[in-house]
């Protein structure tokens, strides 16, 4: 069974491939604190709503993760946008006189941040892989 | 694998950190260097600056030591006839260290070392979460 055929692990594992190569250009950031005219870089977010759309969701706004209404008896689901919008970062950061732009506080704050996405992505992954083993009825032999 | 990568940037970082501590103490060892002959030129002081260096069979940017330059501030003088390296003015040159910049340069690597460990220590533990998931 190929497992990046189901679209949670596709998408755990895209995560983690992200957030490692994200710690990879971290460190970069970290290591050249102190290099003349080094500005730091980051990775570009993950479009969390192309990642669904490539999971699965067609193209007439449907969610792949939704339920499915097979009786006109059912409930619709709550399909409310939410009102948390993604709000871009206000460039706050400081050069110094010898033209590095990097903060460590700052990366550091990433780093964790990366830190605790990946665990998550990894738990998802752990759990699903659980649910998956119960549905097989193998647990505890 | 990009962990990996990340492991060996830091470790790079470390390695470019530490030959700056190595200078640092040189120029606090020879605070007090003078020179041998009378009028000559006492101990001068070092620089070092980083450069970033593309590591080809990685392909990341790492950190490297650029080169060690020598400090051309002009050198102190302090009026001590007796002194075998005394000019004839009686004025021997000291070096143009100056300790509390030598150690102020010292936090600031140690700062930045730690920094470093801390990207290595956490590397590895997102690794060890890859490995966890092959446990039950």
């Amino acid at each position: 069974m190929d497992l990046n055929k189901l679209p949670l692990f596709a998408m755990a594992t895209k995560r983690m491939g992200w957030l490692a190569k994200r710690q990879e250009v971290l460190s970069q950031n970290v290591a050249n604190a102190d290099t003349p005219s080094f500005v730091p870089h980051d990775l570009k977010a993950q479009d969390f709503r192309a990642m669904v759309k490539a999971a699965g969701g067609d193209s007439h706004g449907v969610q792949p993760v939704a339920l499915a209404r097979t009786e006109p008896g059912h409930l619709a689901p709550h399909t409310d946008p939410g009102r948390y919008r993604d709000q871009k970062d206000r460039e706050d950061y400081e050069i110094a006189p010898s033209g590095n732009a990097v903060i460590l506080e700052e990366q550091l704050m990433k780093v964790s941040e990366t830190q605790t996405d990946y665990r998550m992505a990894t738990s998802l992954y752990h759990k699903h892989l659980n649910m998956i083993k119960e549905a097989l009825g193998r647990r505890g032999g | 694998m990009d962990l990996v990568k990340a492991i060996k940037i830091s470790a790079s970082g470390m390695k470019a950190q530490g030959v700056r501590l190595r200078v640092i103490s040189e120029n606090l060892a020879n605070a007090n260097s003078l020179a041998e002959t009378p009028g000559g030129d006492p101990y001068r002081r070092k620089l070092v600056s980083f450069k970033e260096v593309l590591d080809k069979s990685m392909g990341a940017e790492t950190v490297a030591v650029n080169k060690i330059e020598f400090d051309q501030s002009e050198f102190n003088k302090r009026y001590d006839p007796t002194h075998p390296a005394a000019d004839k003015d009686g004025y021997v040159a000291t070096p143009n260290v100056n300790s509390l910049i030598e150690m102020m340069d010292m936090r600031e690597a140690q700062r930045s070392y730690s920094a470093n460990l801390d990207m290595i220590d956490t590397s590895k533990r997102m690794i060890e979460r890859t490995i966890d998931l092959l446990r039950e």
